[in-house]
């Protein structure tokens, strides 16, 4: 250890500037299929489970397999990113909040309102 | 549509879309995380922080679109939800690392940081992580400067505390 203490503490600081970000968080660049969407709010996450594995299941061929694979890939890393909104959303729930309606905050995202806006379509 | 949080972000019109604000919090994410990190130290609450974070930025998004710093804005929501996070942690078993052998400088680092006061991390990685103004601090903890300077220095004191121990 170095004798200034404050040398490998501006060390790890340095290491942080460029610390590897999870894919989960990365991933979200991506758009969310609308299936995805719907079991946010809804808490579906069984639902999504079954779409994943429709994805996953049956492929055939090479280009087949590979696309399986991806989708495979995309849907696990949406997942993890769906099962922490969901939990933030039922942790932050509001006083007097009924289960079953759509939180305020979450009515308040972008993806709910066009979400909204196809239903009413 | 790419929008920089480096420096012209500040210059926007006052009112942003809110496709803007949805590429801003998108390329705000890697420097929200990092700053996490480098506030609880571990990467699993980091994540949590930043998704946190972002889940609050998002349902104030409102704020967002007229917010003149928004880098600020969004620095002090992540700094807010690392100091819950970490009083919440505070309230767990201790985790007992000093068993680490031949632990790395950066591994002592977090050790010795876990041991410090959550406010003393915060301070200590906008000071040393984010290169953030006494002032700036002071604005984003809501504290006068002289205060920031002189809780600033007792954190250093401390971590050179528990770096000896």
């Amino acid at each position: 250890m170095n004798n200034d203490p404050m040398d490998p503490l501006n060390a790890f600081y340095v290491e942080c500037r460029t610390a590897p970000v999870p894919e989960s968080l990365t991933t979200q660049q991506l758009p969310m299929p609308w299936w995805l969407r719907l079991s946010i709010p809804l808490g579906g996450l069984s639902f999504g489970g079954i779409i994943a594995l429709m994805l996953i299941a049956g492929p055939k061929s090479d280009s087949e397999r590979i696309g399986a694979e991806a989708a495979q890939a995309m849907a696990r890393v949406q997942f993890d990113r769906v099962l922490r909104q969901s939990e933030n959303v039922v942790t932050s729930r509001p006083p007097g909040h009924v289960r079953g309606e759509v939180p305020v905050g979450v009515q308040q995202m972008p993806w709910f309102e066009s979400m909204e806006a196809s239903w009413i379509a | 549509m790419q929008i920089s949080l480096v420096s012209p972000i500040s210059n926007l019109a006052a009112t942003r879309t809110y496709a803007e604000i949805d590429v801003l919090l998108r390329d705000a994410r890697p420097w929200l995380y990092r700053l996490a990190l480098a506030i609880t130290t571990k990467p699993d609450m980091a994540e949590d922080v930043t998704q946190d974070a972002l889940l609050r930025a998002t349902r104030s998004r409102d704020k967002l679109r007229s917010a003149a710093e928004p880098r600020a804005w969004l620095r002090t929501i992540v700094v807010r939800c690392a100091l819950t996070a970490l009083g919440k942690a505070a309230s767990l078993p201790f985790e007992d690392r000093a068993v680490i052998a031949d632990p790395t400088d950066s591994v002592a680092v977090q050790i010795t940081l876990a041991r410090l006061d959550p406010t003393d991390r915060v301070l200590l990685a906008l000071a040393h992580f984010e290169e953030l103004s006494y002032s700036e601090i002071g604005e984003l903890l809501e504290v006068p400067v002289g205060t920031v300077a002189s809780r600033l220095h007792a954190a250093r004191e401390a971590f050179r505390k528990e770096w000896r121990k």
